[in-house]
């Protein structure tokens, strides 16, 4: 049988079972002093043994072999119910990177040197020899002992799929293994057998109720019987003993969120966007329809608008419906640091733990793929230069362990990632002084707090002493920024001397999709991002005050604005012939700076989808993209951050250093 | 639209040492396009202006969800404007820079027929424009008139070109 065509399913199966592996050896690594959690050393055993069962199945004999030992070494730790040391968890997690390379190897069609694979099998082997030697806990032996000791009851409902003889699976197998575990009664359900004319003999019509009884077996442990047909079953298992210890509840929470995800399907990312981009034009085309409702004659005008007023909720639950596909656990990004964080305290010689929360929050899968690199370097950051060594620590009188806090959380409409550390903090001297060295500010420049924090994100700032080869080059935090504001978010800092620092990442929730507000200005419409607008409000002449060189100052609740227009920013042609003298000021955000924007009117709020002018254009200083309009028409998203740029090289000269000054005075 | 009459020399493909062209006409003179490289042909309609562009860029338009520019081919040759008449049209071509695809629109006065040049009837221009006009890949004769065909790739270059 061509198993080639099963190799693509293999390798993402099997690199996904070194992730759980990888996590699960991190978290018994985490556990030395408490018990190690029984659940995840089911968890990582179990990966290990699908990752042998599969391997051997298409002949990677390497992988296999590799896999056994691994397998005993685990067996061994489990059985011994003994965490791994510290040096040992590094050896392991050391064979998991082993049998990364052996898998890409594999994937790759290459030979790895045959004297690679066998070092790397004596390493395992000298761990085996050692453990073989370790005693194992007694008082944990005696409290296992108690619990394997009780006997249970389950019933399980084993639904094989009709596709489970094509892979040369026979039910009867698994059966005949359940029945060495205790006492079984195998009630099988026929119905689905069709008539004898109709029968497709290759077809797995069959599935059983089965009541296995005292049977000294955890569900976790039958379970792992039908592992090998783990994607090609339905299995549901339940205790039916009566008892009411915590443990049974905490196996069958594990049991229900396995074969929850069991329900789970692959989709190609093309066809996902496909699928985005038709939704997309469907939103459109309705809504252009919506506007074509006021030439329909009024006699049915009603009943159009009815059934217009319809589509519209429909296509907008599609759209969210649809968004929500491309939606993915920010988990799965944040799974891969706490390897990053071991491996790095090592490297750094500091004692670090890293705290994640919100893990389940979700974000579109693009987003997620760009926010890799920004955490990976904000967490490296704070490992090289926040954490202190732990001799400082303990100087100072902080735990000798320094804590990176990894969280997300959905607010408002936006994902909220922070990573926040209890280190030092930033050290404003030194900064302050490699800003004046890199000429970055003036001399005598005066800033606040807050701005000198500011001036880490400046390209080629970096106050660190020795270049290590992690961080401290000097491309990192602006580059940072950028990528943040390319998903269009934002990042802040927080931090305080000797106590830590914190950054904030702000981001929409989808890339694709944003809450607009439609302006016209000189007869030009344009779409504000909502999430840059902090108010809008009627300008009142008597509050507005011209500096001279063009530069005007709005006054707002005691403090003074900066004031632009977008026909003076982008060199507008004036396309109506009236001067509309009632304005209006639209105050926008970025990066900490604020801009107030004068227009001649507010349009509709709305969702808009942002389409790049890249593609077939070019970027232009200013513009986030272009969206369509429910008239068909193109319409020019603004990108704020870019705006605030501009607006400083136009018009303000001399005047706008002692205004900045003079406007955080009033602070 | 003219296009139906070019049918009879068309309903047989080109051979290895002949091309098919899209002629168009522009204040006065007749043009021509590497047929392979037009998308389609549009009537001109309202394109939404982009700040801070090129003159000789009228603005975007929406394309079946795409946004495209559309250029003012007139003012891109510097020639002298004049008004959009109901036979002006907006030819859609697609332009190859480096290695990716991008799609464009041209506005042209209006649009002849497709025409078959053989390789060998073309003439090369270059003692002729004494390198301007960087945007001419060939000359031809076609019924006795002269034809300016043009290289689109370079005619549009957006993405590596600077404000001016």
């Amino acid at each position: 049988m061509d198993l080639s065509r099963f190799h693509a399913t293999f390798f993402q199966e099997s690199f996904e079972a070194l992730s759980t592996m990888e996590t699960g050896l991190l978290a018994l690594a985490r556990n030395v002093e408490g018990r190690p959690d029984p659940e995840t050393f089911h968890e990582v055993f179990r990966a290990a043994h699908s990752m042998k069962g599969a391997s051997a199945t298409f002949g990677f004999e390497e992988i296999s072999e590799y896999t056994h030992l691994l397998e005993t070494i685990l067996e061994d730790m489990r059985d011994k119910k003994t965490a791994p040391a510290s040096s040992e968890t590094a050896s392991l997690l050391k064979s998991i990177d082993w049998l990364r390379k052996l898998l890409n190897a594999r994937l790759e069609n290459r030979e790895l040197e045959p004297r690679a694979i066998v070092e790397a099998i004596d390493d395992l082997k000298t761990i085996l020899a050692s453990w073989g030697s370790r005693t194992p806990d007694p008082s944990a032996e005696k409290s296992s002992a108690a619990a394997a000791g009780q006997e249970q009851d389950l019933f399980i409902k084993f639904s094989p799929h009709k596709s489970l003889f094509h892979f040369g699976n026979d039910p009867l197998n698994f059966i005949r293994e359940l029945n060495s575990c205790g006492q079984i009664k195998c009630l099988a359900d026929i119905s689905q057998i069709p008539k004898l004319s109709e029968l497709k003999t290759d077809d797995c019509l069959l599935s059983w109720d089965i009541s296995l009884s005292r049977t000294r077996s955890t569900i976790v442990e039958v379970r792992q019987i039908f592992d090998w047909i783990e994607g090609e079953c339905d299995l549901t298992i339940t205790d039916t003993t009566e008892r009411e210890t915590v443990r049974s509840e905490t196996k069958t929470e594990a049991a229900e969120q396995q074969s929850r995800t069991a329900v789970t399907l692959r989709v190609a990312a093309e066809k996902v966007d496909s699928l985005i981009n038709l939704v997309g034009e469907l939103v459109i085309t309705q809504s252009m329809l919506s506007g074509l409702s006021d030439d329909v004659l009024p006699a049915k005008r009603g009943k159009v608008r009815e059934r217009l007023a319809q589509l519209s909720r429909n296509t907008r639950e599609l759209q969210e419906t649809v968004l929500k596909i491309r939606m993915l656990p920010i988990g799965d990004l944040f799974d891969r640091f706490p390897r990053l964080v071991f491996d790095l305290g090592h490297k750094l010689g500091k004692v670090a733990k890293l705290e994640i929360s919100g893990e389940k929050t979700e974000l579109d899968k693009t987003v997620l793929e760009k926010l890799a690199d920004p955490l990976l370097h904000l967490i490296r950051n704070s490992m090289d230069h926040g954490l202190e060594r732990a001799a400082v620590r303990r100087e100072v009188g902080k735990p000798e362990e320094g804590i990176i806090h990894l969280s997300a959380e959905h607010r408002g409409g936006n994902v909220i990632v922070q990573v926040s550390d209890d280190g030092c903090g930033l050290n404003e001297q030194r900064i302050l002084a490699r800003a004046r060295e890199r000429g970055i500010i003036a001399d005598d420049a005066n800033l606040t707090r807050q701005e000198i924090h500011e001036l880490i994100f400046e390209p080629g700032f970096s106050t660190a002493d020795r270049v290590t080869d992690l961080s401290g080059r000097g491309v990192g935090m602006d580059v940072v920024r950028r990528n943040v504001e390319e998903l269009g978010g934002r990042i802040d800092l927080e931090s305080a001397n000797g106590l830590g620092t914190t950054f904030t990442i702000r981001l929409p929730l989808t890339l694709a999709i944003l809450e607009g507000q439609l302006i016209r200005t000189k007869g030009h419409r344009f779409v504000l991002p909502m999430v840059s607008i902090v108010e809008s409000l009627k300008l009142d002449k008597s509050a507005l005050c011209d500096v001279g060189d063009g530069v005007q100052l709005y006054r707002l609740r005691g403090e003074y604005l900066r004031v632009a227009r977008l026909e003076d920013i982008f060199g507008l042609k004036s396309l109506v012939s009236d001067d509309e003298s009632k304005s209006l000021l639209v105050v926008v955000e970025s990066r900490q700076h604020r801009l107030a924007l004068q227009v001649d009117a507010l349009l509709a709020q709305q969702q808009v989808v942002l389409k790049s002018l890249e593609k077939h254009f070019r970027k232009v200083e200013g513009l986030a993209g272009a969206t369509i309009l429910g008239d068909g028409t193109v319409a020019m998203i603004l990108d704020v951050a870019g705006i605030i740029e501009k607006s400083k090289r136009v018009g303000a000269h001399a005047g706008g250093k002692e205004v900045r000054e003079h406007a955080h005075a009033t602070h | 639209m003219q296009l139906t009459e070019a049918a009879p020399e068309s309903a047989v493909a080109a051979t290895a040492s002949e091309r098919d062209y899209l002629t168009f006409l522009l204040a006065e003179e007749e043009y021509g396009l590497n047929i392979l490289s037009v998308q389609e042909i549009r009537r001109w309609e309202y394109a939404s202006p982009i700040p801070e562009a090129d003159d000789s860029i009228c603005g975007v338009i929406n394309l079946r969800g795409d946004i495209i520019p559309i250029v003012d081919l007139r003012k891109r040759l510097k020639k002298e404007s004049a008004a959009y008449t109901h036979q002006t049209v907006v030819i859609v071509v697609t332009v190859r820079c480096a290695s990716t695809q991008h799609t464009v629109g041209l506005v042209v006065d209006r649009v002849s027929e497709v025409r078959r040049v053989k390789d060998a009837d073309l003439r090369s221009p270059a003692d002729l424009t004494n390198g301007r006009a960087a945007y001419v890949s060939n000359l031809a004769t076609i019924g006795g008139k002269l034809v300016i065909l043009l290289n689109v790739d370079h005619l549009v270059d957006f993405w590596t070109e600077q404000k001016s």
